[in-house]
């Protein structure tokens, strides 16, 4: 044991249903280091967080605190043993106050133990913002904090636990440059007090700020372990992206057609801002970036479920001003979500009805569904995408993930849409049925369609696309051409 | 609902309850005598009981429509029980502990079964009402010893029983509420209740617990309100849930938790009492009222949402939605 | 070629297991009732069956699109009397046809503005009906000032008490009303919009179901059927009192519950909200049978309620965990 190791994880190693979170990992830190970790979407750093703080346990693999090892089965026993772990999403209670929230269930009581002391709550919690050098108002409700001031809070009660070591998980995703000088000023003094950080983020300049040495991981696996003054920008990219792309994507490239979808000053105020990009029959464009980009809510704003502030629209050459899901179905375009299960799919109902749904409007005009034909379609379609199941009676919620991902597909081909949104198509979903849906979507382009694919995996970016837009913190920052696009400058862009 | 950030200790509820009684002063008669004044909080008392009860697990964004026929449960059986001999603190007590149980279960099948709330309290609604009915063979019980009417005609110190008995309990469960850890977990809960459970706190059992505390407060203001009529029938406590959850959200208690408590509450009752007792005094005829009041409750519920949602999503960061491939969502489509 | 096609659509609604489970349940409640109780299995009494599950199908309705749509109505019973007080009015003057009308409207009208504020204001189902509830309530109480009102000719009363040959006419009433539900609710576009909507309403409205359009529709389509099963209820008494339909949600939800309804949404047929009125109708048939008194009646109403979901959710739970770790075997062996 090296000496003033805090945690180590040896060979950690977590499986989900159909993909290898991580594998083999090793990761080692030190007390008053930051340790950052690094790596895409998907790389596996999320998971790594939820072993460490208890959230979840490993397969395989041990954790190492303090000496001993240790297995966290719920998150408050790694919070107690004394690793805290910061959040995006914070779990604070909006409509009580700084000190009552850092002391939520540990509020020191008088009186015999009758009361709560309130006042002493407010002075222990005083002391801690003292010790973080940050003036503030602890009886203020967290739910008229700032941001900022709320990761703090967060940050105060970890301190307030006597952490000995605490995670960030991308702390500087939603600060501003003043406030992360702030977060940074905080950090040094935790370092001070030989407190271990695990720094998460995909700002690589950061890196080079606040850390003491970087663990890279790909695709689960450990790419690269180093000291931040050991090594440079590039060096890290290769590690976090430089695999191998030997599939091959089944793309017959066309020649684009008209323009079907052109987006103009497109803004939503605080989410994203000034997209300008244009859709045409037969092409595919790629979206790529890091999650929290604005991807998503670029294109739910397109569809019309999220409103925009400014900007404009177009389908098909016409100016739309306001956007709905009806008029957009209507319209022909066809929106696949991220999240099928709950976004996607009527999990309780049965193949046909989930099929059935966008189109039997349309289809059936008179509100009355011919049941003999709306069989005929069905079955066609469950033949033509290949849909594994017994019969078209079978609830989706029995499905495989690549099924359910073809009953939405077969949903939207039945509408006959000109537009196709994907938004991570193949996410979970294992090899074969990837491959498939590939070869699916190369079909729809070639009969005329338009295609938006945001995506997270590289390789099926690159491999599909034949443009490709980066996005990062709200904004479009560049455009590739297939022949142009690598994995190193998408990464570039979208960490740049 | 004072003003955001300033500290401003008259709530909106309160002025209007001030503006109500000022303008029922001055327009009716008969309002500003004070026997109609005790009249009011006589009425008043009950209700408060109830709605205290109620207002703890509003504020677990939950709900309780069982309180009414609690309450007859316990006001029969404690009728019973004391017609039968039994002296009557003990009585008392014995009528509480069936309330506070039948509290439990129903904190026991929401919390720990996780039935739906409004499922699980409508069923018991039906079961507390049937047992009620049974036992008392659906007639009025009367002949229990006169000792019980102290509860509502008594005096301590010369201010009526019940309005001691009522501020005793609200200064309890104002305590309870703000100054206990059990109080902060409730706001906690009600308020995001995955962060109280990770901050280690007993969501379950405090949960539980509070709906115990619903049914034990329903079952007391059964027997208020036994003393007060000197006979008991199992539908006697029949809407009065109703009325607690308006007397709750009139308050300003906002049903996703963090805002509301006793005094929240007792200005909510109050408001209901003054609004009712003008309206009869006018003349307006009960079932009216009944339409006034649900028109009213369902207006405030609306009005206290759009206050309370809209602050939430300003503030708090935008959800992460980096995960690992191959964790998608949860497990059905809501 | 009508009757094999019907024949085809009832085969296939029974392939639905939640209304096949129903059934199931059904079949066994009626059989152990035959055996166990001496008077049960006589003509007179499966009639008296029929003709009170007929009632308590006429207000299962509205509750059963409610649940449906993820939600509940608890206003049945107010609308239903309101409509009931209404239209036994002015029946009672003459007008029956006017009467009728009017009935059916204020059911559909209470519904609608449920509806608008469930889906645009986003009050919670229970909070809005429970409301509405004591507001039609107390509409229909004001209007009757706590009377009865009498004097409605026999030819409404025909819809109450006649008969065509033994079969009382409520009971042809709701079974037309039923073949018409059940023929239209998985071959409507709206029918299937409801499951839509209450099975994820998110991914409905992403596929372009107007959401608010059918959940307003939904609550109204309650409310009527809460009007049509006022109307059938004052015509049988003979006269109309505010306080009609007091029972009635919650017999509605048990009636649903054992039907196979989930209150989850999407799930469950209108013909098993018919076989969960059957069954509740055989449960206080033979209570009354045996001589239990009504108010444990009452009791034992909650109590199936609870025990049914209680059930019903273990098993989902069961099911759930079973699937997670199956998943996570078959997983592990391949990685």
């Amino acid at each position: 044991m090296e000496k003033n190791v805090i945690l180590e994880l040896e060979n950690i190693t977590k499986i989900y249903p159909g993909v290898v979170a991580l594998d083999s990992v090793n990761f080692q830190l030190r007390e008053g280091e930051v340790h950052v970790l690094s790596g895409e979407n998907g790389a596996g750093k999320s998971t790594l967080i939820k072993i460490l703080s208890g959230a979840e346990q490993p397969d395989y693999g041990s954790i190492i605190y303090q000496g001993k090892k240790r297995s966290f089965k719920y998150a408050y026993e790694a919070q107690r043993a004394g690793i805290a772990t910061i959040y995006q999403e914070f779990n604070l209670i909006p409509e009580l106050s700084i000190a009552q929230n850092i002391y939520l269930g540990r509020e020191p009581k008088k009186l015999l133990g009758t009361f709560i002391d309130w006042k002493k709550v407010e002075k222990q919690a005083q002391a801690l913002f003292d010790m973080l050098g940050v003036k503030i108002d602890v009886k203020t409700k967290v739910v008229n904090l700032p941001v900022s001031k709320q990761q703090m809070v967060e940050i105060a009660k970890a301190l307030s636990l006597d952490s000995k070591v605490i995670i960030f998980d991308e702390p500087t995703s939603t600060l501003t440059d003043d406030d992360i000088v702030k977060l940074f000023e905080i950090i040094k003094r935790l370092r001070e007090k030989k407190i271990g950080i695990i720094y998460i983020s995909h700002r690589l300049e950061e890196l080079f700020e606040i850390g003491d040495r970087v663990t890279v991981l790909r695709d689960g696996k450990k790419t690269g372990h180093h000291n931040i003054k050991d090594i440079d920008m590039s060096k890290i990219i290769t590690e976090m992206v430089g695999r191998k792309i030997d599939k091959q994507f089944a793309r017959d490239l066309q020649k684009p057609g008209k323009e079907v979808l052109k987006v103009e000053g497109f803004t939503s105020k605080g989410v994203f801002s000034n997209i300008n990009f244009s859709v045409r029959e037969r092409e595919i464009v790629g979206f790529s970036g890091l999650v929290g980009s604005g991807r998503t809510e670029v294109m739910r704003a397109v569809f019309g479920i999220d409103k925009f502030d400014s900007g404009s629209l177009h389908f098909y050459g016409n100016k739309v001003e306001k956007s709905d899901p009806l008029k957009s179905v209507k319209l022909k375009l066809a929106f696949i979500p991220e999240d099928r299960k709950s976004e996607g799919t009527c999990l309780n109902l049965n193949i046909r009805d989930n099929i059935i749904l966008a189109s039997m409007a349309s289809i059936f005009k008179s509100g009355i569904i011919n049941l003999h034909e709306e069989k005929k379609l069905v079955t066609q379609a469950i033949k033509d995408l290949d849909i594994k199941t017994p019969s078209m009676q079978q609830k989706v919620k029995f499905l495989s993930g690549g099924n359910q991902q073809k009953v939405v597909l077969a949903k939207w081909l039945l509408t006959k849409s000109k537009i196709f949104i994907f938004d991570e198509p193949t996410r979970g979903i294992d090899v074969g049925a990837k491959a498939e849906f590939h070869k699916l979507i190369n079909l729809l382009v070639k009969e005329g369609a338009g295609v938006i694919m945001i995506s997270s995996e590289m390789p099926e970016v690159i491999g599909m696309s034949d443009r490709i837009f980066v996005m990062k913190e709200g904004t479009i920052v560049q455009e590739f051409s297939r022949e142009e696009a690598s994995q190193e400058k998408i990464l570039k862009a979208a960490i740049g | 609902m004072g003003k955001k950030g300033k500290k401003l200790h008259l709530s909106g509820p309160a002025i209007i309850l001030i503006v109500l009684v000022v303008v029922s002063s001055l327009f009716i008669n008969s309002f500003i005598r004070i026997g109609n004044i005790n009249n009011i909080l006589r009425q008043a008392s009950m209700l408060s009981l109830v709605a205290m009860g109620q207002c703890i697990v509003i504020l677990l964004a939950g709900i309780d429509l069982s309180q009414g026929s609690v309450m007859g449960l316990t006001g029969v059986s404690t009728a019973l029980i004391l017609s039968k001999g039994v002296p009557l603190v003990p009585g008392i007590i014995l009528g509480l502990a069936i309330a506070m149980f039948c509290g439990l279960i129903n904190g026991y099948l929401i919390s720990y079964v996780k039935i739906p709330q409004f499922v699980a309290t409508f069923g018991m609604f039906g079961m507390a009402l049937g047992v009620a009915l049974v036992i008392s063979d659906s007639r009025v019980i009367w002949g229990f010893p006169e000792t019980v009417r102290v509860i509502h005609d008594g005096e301590i110190l010369g201010i009526s029983a019940p309005f001691v008995i009522v501020g005793i309990i609200y200064l309890i469960m104002f305590w309870l509420l703000k100054f206990t850890r059990f109080g902060t977990s409730i706001y906690a809960i009600g308020g995001n209740a995955t962060a109280a459970e990770l901050s280690g706190m007993p969501v379950k059992r405090n949960v539980m617990l509070s709906y115990g505390i619903s049914g034990l407060l329903a079952g007391a203001a059964g027997i208020m309100l036994m003393a007060r009529m000197n006979s008991a029938r199992a539908i006697m406590g029949t809407g009065y849930e109703f009325e607690a959850i308006a007397a709750v959200i009139l308050g300003g208690t906002n049903r996703l938790g963090g805002k509301g408590g006793a005094v929240e509450t007792i200005t909510g009752v109050l408001i209901l009492a003054v609004v009712r007792n003008a309206l009869n005094l006018i003349g307006v005829s009960v079932y009216l009222q009944m339409v006034a009041v649900g028109f009213v409750l369902i207006v405030v519920y609306i009005i206290n949402q759009n206050k309370g949602s809209n602050p939430l999503r300003k503030w708090f960061p935008v959800k992460n939605k980096g995960l690992v491939s191959g964790t998608t969502g949860n497990g059905n489509g809501r | 070629m009508k009757f094999k096609n019907k024949l085809a659509q009832i085969a296939s609604s029974l392939r639905d297991t939640n209304t096949s489970r129903a059934l199931f349940t059904l079949l066994i409640f009626f059989v152990a009732s035959t055996i166990f109780v001496n008077r049960f299995f006589t003509l007179n009494n499966l009639i008296n069956v029929l003709r009170q599950s007929a009632l308590v199908f006429s207000f299962s309705i509205g509750m059963a699109i409610a649940m449906l749509l993820a939600g509940l109505d608890l206003s049945i019973g107010a609308v239903a009397a309101y409509s009931g007080v209404l239209a036994a009015s002015l029946i009672s003057n003459g007008y029956i046809v006017l009467g009728i009308i009017v009935g059916l409207l204020v059911g559909i009208t209470c519904g609608l503005i449920s509806g608008v504020i469930i889906s645009k204001y986003k009050v919670p189902p229970f909070i809005m009906t429970f409301g509405m509830m004591k507001i039609a309530s107390g509409l229909a109480l004001n209007f009757t000032k706590g009377e009865s009102i009498y004097g409605l000719s026999d030819k409404f009363r025909w819809i109450g008490v006649g008969t065509i040959g033994l079969i009382p006419a409520p009971l042809i009433i709701c079974t037309v009303l039923l073949i018409l539900l059940a023929y239209f609710g998985k071959r409507s576009v709206l029918g299937r919009r409801i499951y839509a909507v209450g099975s994820n309403r998110n991914a409905a409205r992403f596929s372009g179901i107007p959401c608010e359009r059918t959940l307003m529709i939904g609550y109204a389509l309650s409310g009527l059927f809460s009007g049509i099963a006022g109307l059938m209820f004052v015509a049988r008494l003979g006269s109309a009192e505010g306080i009609m339909g007091d029972g009635w949600p919650l017999q509605a939800i048990a009636a649903c519950v054992l039907g196979g309804v989930s209150f989850a949404g999407g799930e469950g047929t209108i013909q098993g909200a018919a076989i969960g009125a059957l069954c509740v109708a055989i449960m206080y048939n033979v209570l009354n049978l045996l001589g239990v008194s009504p108010s444990w009646q009452q009791f034992l109403i909650g109590f199936v309620i609870i025990f049914v979901i209680s059930i019903d959710f273990i098993k989902s739970q069961i099911i759930r965990k079973k699937n997670i770790s199956n998943k996570l075997r078959t997983m592990q062996k391949t990685a």
